[in-house]
């Protein structure tokens, strides 16, 4: 077993799968800062890319199969589409390895529940890459909220759309036969994770999408709370939207834009402030690297990740009862308007 | 109606707004087996809504159009861009001779070829219909439509697959750049202009109504090869009726006019742009620093104010103010006799769905 032979004040050897995007803008810029890691491979079924990328890094190794490299290493990021993202969490820990994998973690719940029970059964470390757990300001509200200094819940609106643009390599995000669902699955998924980890499990749902029975585009979601609290969030990779949280509570208010990690305004006691919670220059190669930092740790001292898989595979059940109510509504005669949620 | 389901169809141009609005309605309401011909999968995130197969291709590129037709009955073909001649050549003409020449080789059916109403020129006469001569005007995107529309015309000669031309006017409805989103955004900024206080004739055809003539096209038994279709929306309106509902979703309730006799030729525009000709000629001969920086300031100050009270600053080509100025009727007897169009979507509920599509977009708010 990797871990028997890995000393554990030694670094982790660490390869990364799948380099697309996300690889090459935050996860292999982000092992060169972690003390915790080494990065020993890359692995890609495009080896040429892959081939680049390690020599751009200055990473040693290129492979296109995780079997070419795993009696090498300790742990795997596993950034491919997420349909092979679970045969390979598999696969990695019948070989002693630890996993923090890209969100969404599997394509269903299922797959994680299989998930879970493999790397317990290996007694390694499942995490999974919900990023925006490590903005700081979404932290230090958060703890705020925790205290009880906010109070109740009361509304919460989060606003999340940008013409769709990410720099995708393989366009899976677009593509029917590799993921189940669209905007909501792949990049709502952020803001579900924020509503589960601040306010726990909703009592109830209402949700609307554009789907004409394939990905949907345009999300509207409505979750109500046990103490009455509303949470609305609209979604889009059509049209621009206003990319914010704003959280009301009983006793303040905390608003944010959607993609800034650092500032927040605080509204508490009858005042309102805007803060810098953190002075560090935040990005996401310095998030991913905090995220990165965690689950090493986590695997070297055998203690919880911050995201472990359990967590990231309660967002997937949500997601899933959203797909399922939207799948018996009643087709309209005439095709819905382009966009517009029914 | 027809009856789509279980017919393989390819649609070209799928990421466009007619095509994508074609494409969806084939996939949802008709359940035919849709393939949609992308060139960029980046623009699929309407397409990927519905449940069909997307295929990365583009129709300058013969193999792509090969494995995309291969085990279609009908194709769709929505190909249309502007820009310049070259462009206009390449993809409006040679991609439909390509598609032509592959839709063929697979054994398709039939073709269903969307060109425009632009190959007549700006100037219908009144009562025109598909015996209008198409003509070329030096615009790059009516002479290659007019070209493809040609090569069509001999194609058909010597091949058994039936090719239907359909001529749009100007498509309006919900994703509609140039027709919708453009002159909503221009409007809101107060740069959109009627022209002749918006009297001339309006012939557009809302998306739908046209997708409902496509699909009439693609399946309605007897249609000799080669026929050609003018499409549009039942009865025409002014540019006026057309234009201030659009203005009223923006909070105008009325727009700055244009006169169509202020062409480029006119003395005033003539003078307008010798003015500004000669503006920019000090600005790059003479130095606008310095002692003397006023001598050369002040004219270009007066040369700019002074062309504002001209009111010559339009939007429109030449072209465009004919298009908007004419007053004519056009015959759509053919493509309702033999086609069976019937436009269903009245222009107020057309304005409707915009309106509504647009806030949910937030477009307007």
């Amino acid at each position: 077993m990797n871990s028997d032979i890995h000393a554990k004040d030694a670094p982790l050897r660490l390869a990364i799968v799948g380099c697309g995007a996300i690889s090459e803008q935050a996860h292999i810029p982000a092992a060169a800062r972690v003390d915790e890691v080494r990065l020993a491979a890359l692995v890609d079924t495009d080896m040429t890319h892959a081939k680049v990328l390690a020599a751009q890094f200055n990473v040693p190794t290129a492979v296109s199969s995780l079997q070419d490299c795993w009696d090498d290493i300790d742990a795997v990021i596993l950034a491919t589409p997420p349909h092979v993202r679970s045969k390979l969490a598999l696969q990695s820990f019948s070989k002693g390895l630890h996993v923090l994998c890209e969100k969404p973690m599997a394509n269903s719940s299922a797959e994680c529940v299989e998930m879970i029970a493999s790397a317990r059964m290996a007694k390694r470390t499942l995490a999974v890459a919900h990023t925006y757990r490590f903005f700081p300001n979404r932290a230090y509200a958060r703890t705020l909220y925790k205290s009880g200094r906010l109070g109740r819940m009361i509304s919460v609106h989060i606003e999340q759309g940008d013409p769709f643009g990410w720099p995708t390599r393989t366009l899976y995000t677009l593509r029917q036969n590799m993921v189940p669902g669209g905007v909501l699955f792949n990049e709502g998924i952020h803001a579900l994770d924020l509503l589960w980890w601040w306010f726990g499990a909703p009592e109830s749902f209402d949700y609307q999408d554009d789907s004409l029975g394939g990905l949907e585009s345009n999300t509207h979601l409505t979750l109500k709370y046990k103490e009455g609290g509303i949470a609305h969030f609209r979604l889009s990779r059509t049209c621009s939207l206003k990319n914010k949280v704003a959280m009301q509570f009983e006793k303040g208010f905390v608003a944010f834009p959607l993609y800034e990690m650092a500032g927040l305004t605080l509204e508490l006691n009858g005042q309102s402030k805007q803060l810098v919670v953190h002075t560090t220059p935040w990005d996401y190669v310095e998030i991913a690297a905090r995220q990165l930092q965690d689950f090493a740790l986590a695997a070297i001292q055998d203690r919880p990740a911050i995201v472990p898989g359990e967590e990231g595979a309660i967002v997937i059940e949500m997601i899933e009862s959203y797909y399922k109510k939207a799948a018996q509504r009643v087709r309209p005669a005439r095709t819905p308007l382009p966009g517009v949620t029914w | 109606m027809v009856n789509y389901a279980g017919v393989h169809v390819l649609v070209t141009g799928a990421t466009g707004f007619i095509g994508a609005r074609l494409a969806e309605r084939l996939a949802f309401e008709e359940k035919a087996s849709v393939r949609a011909l992308v060139r960029d999968m980046r623009k699929s995130v309407w397409l990927s809504r519905s449940p069909m197969e997307l295929v990365v291709g583009d129709v300058t590129e013969k193999l792509s159009l090969e494995k995309a037709v291969a085990g279609c009955d009908i194709v769709f073909h929505c190909v249309g861009v502007g820009g310049s001649s070259e462009t206009c050549q390449a993809v409006n003409t040679e991609g439909t001779r390509n598609v032509l020449e592959a839709a063929q080789a697979a054994g398709v059916k039939r073709l269903v070829y969307l060109s425009s109403v632009a190959v007549y020129g700006p100037s219908l006469p009144d009562h025109a219909d598909e015996t209008a001569p198409s003509l070329r005007t030096g615009a790059s995107y009516g002479d290659s439509k007019v070209e493809a529309e040609e090569l069509i015309s001999r194609f058909v000669l010597d091949h058994s697959m039936t090719v239907i031309v359909l001529q749009p006017t100007f498509v309006w409805g919900p994703r509609s750049e140039w027709f919708t989103v453009d002159p909503i955004r221009q409007m809101a900024k107060g740069a959109w202009q009627l022209v002749d206080e918006g009297q001339g004739t309006c012939h557009a055809v809302y998306v739908d109504n046209l997708v409902d003539a496509i699909m009439l096209a693609g399946l309605r038994p007897s249609l000799k090869s080669g026929e050609k279709f003018l499409v549009t929306d039942d009865q025409p309106c002014t540019w006026g009726e057309f234009w201030l509902p659009h203005a009223r979703m923006v909070g105008k309730s009325s727009l700055p006019s244009f006169p169509s006799t202020r062409t480029t030729k006119h003395p005033i525009r003539l003078l307008h742009r010798w003015l500004w000709k000669f503006r920019d000629w000090l600005g790059d001969h003479c130095p606008d620093s310095g002692p003397f920086r006023y001598v050369v300031l002040a004219p270009r100050f007066v040369i700019r104010k002074g062309t504002a009270l001209l009111r010559v600053e339009t939007i429109y080509s030449d072209w465009d103010l004919i298009k908007y100025a004419r007053r004519y009727h056009l015959d759509i007897a053919k493509a309702k006799t033999y086609l069976g169009y019937n436009p269903k979507v009245s222009r107020a509920d057309g304005m409707q769905e915009i309106e509504r599509w647009l806030r949910d977009q937030r477009i307007i708010s």
